[in-house]
């Protein structure tokens, strides 16, 4: 039995002081359903499989978070968008609720918020079984869509991404009032997930280097994203961001933020950490390709050499996947993860 | 108006920006410093129980319940900042106007953790102390010694403090046990608490010597030297303080309604221990909750109904709901003997010439250091002074004073001030009350 619990850890972390060893947080969401041989239909539309599945996780690799999280079009369908969720695959946006800006502007949408709308209750739901069962001992990270991902998920997306691209004045003017509304809408949410125990995290996937420019995440996602920061920091919560992808090209940009701590995905994190550890706790980025298809061996290599080279990180560090853990990882692959983070992540304390 | 935990995060929607920012402990301007944060922000952060209390909607008490969550991060930015953490154990009362009197010093007192267990609804640190071999029939205060080996409710102190004696039986075991601990380079000193108040001169001699022994070694920590009117400088704010505590104990009390709920005077009451870290502070908030209530009495505002029994409690319950609880089923209470009554003293420093026999003196009005009877009077007084109909005494399952004496205040209070008491036991941490003493409290109360 270790000394410290997840959350007398992750707290060390946050008030700036050495715990007794890094965090280890595989992003675990779908495989702890496929662990527990549970429909991905039902994990992503049943609070109480959800939270079911994240407890057998739990108890079979020892993480140090739960996370709650359906895809990134939660708020997206809350609003209209149209999803399909097959008995075992991924849920797929199946249609958009616009198909361009000119359909958005002549359409009425309603705005106002309530706990009930789209899939909101999967969350609420999972939260509240999560937060009464492991809460004690475990921080929750809740996941929710940053506006740029939202707004995405809203249209057809080589249409919106065409237009955030190469907008003219009318169109960045209607674009940015959009996301004002997006982002009200997204604070309502996490109002809620607030109030039952949860931790936000910010996700903006869509606003990876690997689908927009700088200039794009400077204008579009950035702005929509410090809005929710913000509003975190009213609550004195510590923020996480996470963007998937390749966000070398805009290390710059992400300088920025204001979030307390960053987790990064196709990057390459230790000489990041020049850049940034001196602000954020980083967190991340072992390649989810890599955690499915390398043998044992491999990733406690791999593990060893990232730990090793990221604990002294300033600010701290979260050892993490760049993203989500692929369904089918084998387990031995997870444990070899989790034992040589823990092993190699040991502080003098 | 009390609310629920659901009301605050929507009532918190409306301070502005400029508010929240304005409220920071050890005068300091950094971000961190903050701590006007909701109920939720200390939920997220696993005090689970947050979630089945109810608060006063004030801005007043939004900041005590900010400050006091916020005094483990506190404590760990003390340290950061290059203060002197001092932990001071078992005193309850004696040594934090020595601390205090010190620019660098901060004193705490890990006693208190005693309810981390409850607010955070969990038993990880009954479980790491079972494992040091301490059994369930000890107080639920020897969780400071799970604290203690943990390391993440507090800094590594520069010094500890505890006191030996006249002192709690169970907790003298805890303190045994972390002095026995790993803290190398940390300095630990016993102080001796004289048993008897009757020999009272020599038990002012002895604590008078005592505290002076101490003041020598804070002063070596703080590397200041401690003048004789830095002492009674410190020990003025002390008095302030207590005073300030004493107007609105009376005032609460006193009034034909209730102004303030029942928690927001015991988290009160616990501030006059050593002031959650930040005496500064600490001033201003129990100034902004006197200033309050003076208002609410004015304007006959009240946060319980008008016709909820007056109630005097005993010994502070480790479980707080339990006093939510009281006054959602038609109590109230007035008059409070929470085991600390040296910490509400006023410091008789216009008496001595030298502060440190002041000092003495006013710690001989300790709850625990002298006979039950006596501990009985103190509530009896109460009950007079407030016109309570009643009395609930908690236990604290398995702490070795409650076996003792719970049973002869019963029948010292019954006999002298003829009224009716229940005692009822705090069972470990969980989200409910048990049913079998919900009914109780109710039917005590339905008979007052």
């Amino acid at each position: 039995m270790e000394i410290l619990t997840s959350r007398e850890r992750f707290n060390l972390l946050v008030f700036d002081e050495v715990p007794d060893r890094i965090l280890v947080f595989p992003l675990i969401t779908n495989h702890s359903a496929y662990i527990s041989n549970y429909s991905i239909k039902d994990y992503y539309t049943k609070g109480e499989i959800l939270a079911q599945a994240q407890i057998n996780a739990y108890e079979v690799y020892q993480t140090d978070f739960l996370s709650v999280f359906s895809e990134v079009g939660i708020i997206a369908e809350a609003l209209g968008s149209y999803f399909e969720y097959p008995e075992e695959d991924l849920p797929k946006l199946k249609k958009p609720l616009f198909s361009n800006l000119k359909d958005y502007c002549e359409r009425k949408l309603d705005w106002e918020y309530n706990e009930g709308k789209g899939r909101f209750y999967l969350y609420f739901d999972a939260i509240k079984i999560l937060y009464k069962t492991l809460g004690d001992i475990l921080p929750i990270l809740a996941y929710v869509p940053a506006p740029f991902t939202t707004l995405a998920l809203l249209f057809e997306q080589t249409e919106i991404l065409k237009e955030v691209s190469f907008p003219n004045r009318e169109k960045r003017k209607i674009l940015k009032e959009l996301l004002s509304l997006i982002t009200n809408f997204t604070i309502q949410f996490i109002k809620s997930i607030i109030n039952y125990g949860a931790l936000p995290i910010i996700v903006d996937p869509l606003a990876s280097g690997s689908v927009i420019s700088p200039k794009t995440y400077k204008n579009f996602a950035f702005p929509y994203e410090e809005k929710l920061i913000n509003y975190l920091h009213r609550y004195d919560l510590d923020v996480i961001l996470h963007i998937c992808g390749n966000t070398q090209i805009y290390l710059k940009e992400l300088n920025e933020s204001t979030a307390d701590l960053l987790s990064l995905d196709k990057i390459n994190l230790i000489s990041a950490k020049r850049f940034l550890g001196d602000k954020f706790r980083l967190i991340g980025n072992f390649d989810t390709t890599e955690i499915l298809l390398l043998s044992p061996e491999e990733i406690r290599k791999k593990v060893r050499n990232l730990v090793l080279k990221m604990k002294d990180n300033k600010k701290g560090y979260i050892l993490a996947t760049g993203c989500e853990v692929p369904f089918s990882t084998p387990k031995e692959n997870l444990f070899a993860f989790i034992e040589e983070g823990k092993r190699w992540g040991k502080y003098k304390f | 108006m009390r609310v629920d935990f659901s009301t605050w995060n929507e009532l918190f929607q409306n301070i502005p920006e400029r508010i929240i920012k304005r409220y920071k402990y050890y005068k300091r301007k950094e971000d961190w410093a903050r701590y006007l944060s909701p109920p939720q922000t200390f939920a997220i952060y696993g005090m689970r129980h947050l979630m089945s209390l109810k608060f006063d909607s004030s801005l007043e008490c939004l900041r005590l319940w900010g400050f006091v969550f916020n005094e483990t991060e506190r404590l760990f930015r003390a340290k950061q900042i290059n203060k002197k953490i001092i932990a001071v154990m078992g005193d309850l009362g004696g040594i934090p106007p020595i601390i205090y009197s010190f620019k660098s010093l901060i004193g705490f007192y890990p006693d208190c953790l005693w309810w981390q267990p409850f607010f955070s609804e969990n038993y990880n640190l009954f479980e790491i102390t079972a494992k040091a071999s301490f059994p369930e029939t000890s107080c639920y205060s020897r969780v400071v010694y799970a604290t203690f080996l943990k390391k993440a409710y507090f800094p590594k102190p520069d010094l500890i403090i505890a006191s030996t004696g006249a002192s709690c039986d169970d907790y003298s075991c805890v303190m045994q046990k972390i002095n026995n601990l790993f803290y190398k380079n940390t300095q630990f000193i016993w102080l001796e608490i004289p048993p008897r108040k009757e020999k009272r001169e020599g038990a002012i001699k002895l604590l008078k010597e005592n505290y002076q022994k101490v003041a020598k070694i804070l002063s070596e920590i703080a590397e200041e030297k401690l003048t004789m009117e830095k002492l009674i400088l410190g020990i003025k704010r002390v008095n302030l303080i207590r005073r300030n505590y004493q107007k609105l104990k009376e005032l609460v009390g006193r009034s034909e309604i209730a102004p303030l709920g029942s928690l927001e005077m015991l988290l009160l009451e616990f501030g006059n221990l050593h002031f959650y870290s930040d005496i500064f502070e600490w001033q201003k908030i129990l100034l902004g909750i006197l200033n309050l209530v003076k208002k609410r009495i004015k304007n006959n505002e009240g946060v319980l109904n008008k016709e909820n029994k007056k109630i005097v409690w005993a010994t502070p319950p480790a479980d707080p709901l339990y006093l939510i609880y009281l006054e959602d089923n038609g109590a109230r209470i007035v008059g409070s003997e929470y085991i600390i009554n040296q910490a509400l003293q006023i410091i008789p420093i216009e008496k001595y010439k030298n502060p440190f026999f002041a000092l003495a003196e006013s710690y001989l009005s300790a709850s625990l250091i002298g006979k039950t009877k006596e501990r009985a009077e103190l509530i009896i007084k109460e009950i007079k002074k407030y016109q309570a109909k009643g009395v609930i005494i908690s236990q604290i399952f398995g702490a070795s004073h409650c076996a003792y004496e719970t049973e002869i205040l019963k029948e010292e209070i019954e006999e002298k001030a003829r009224v009716p008491v229940l005692i009822i036991d705090i069972p470990h941490p969980s989200s409910e009350i048990p049913l079998q003493t919900k009914t109780r409290i109710n039917a005590f109360i339905e008979n007052l």
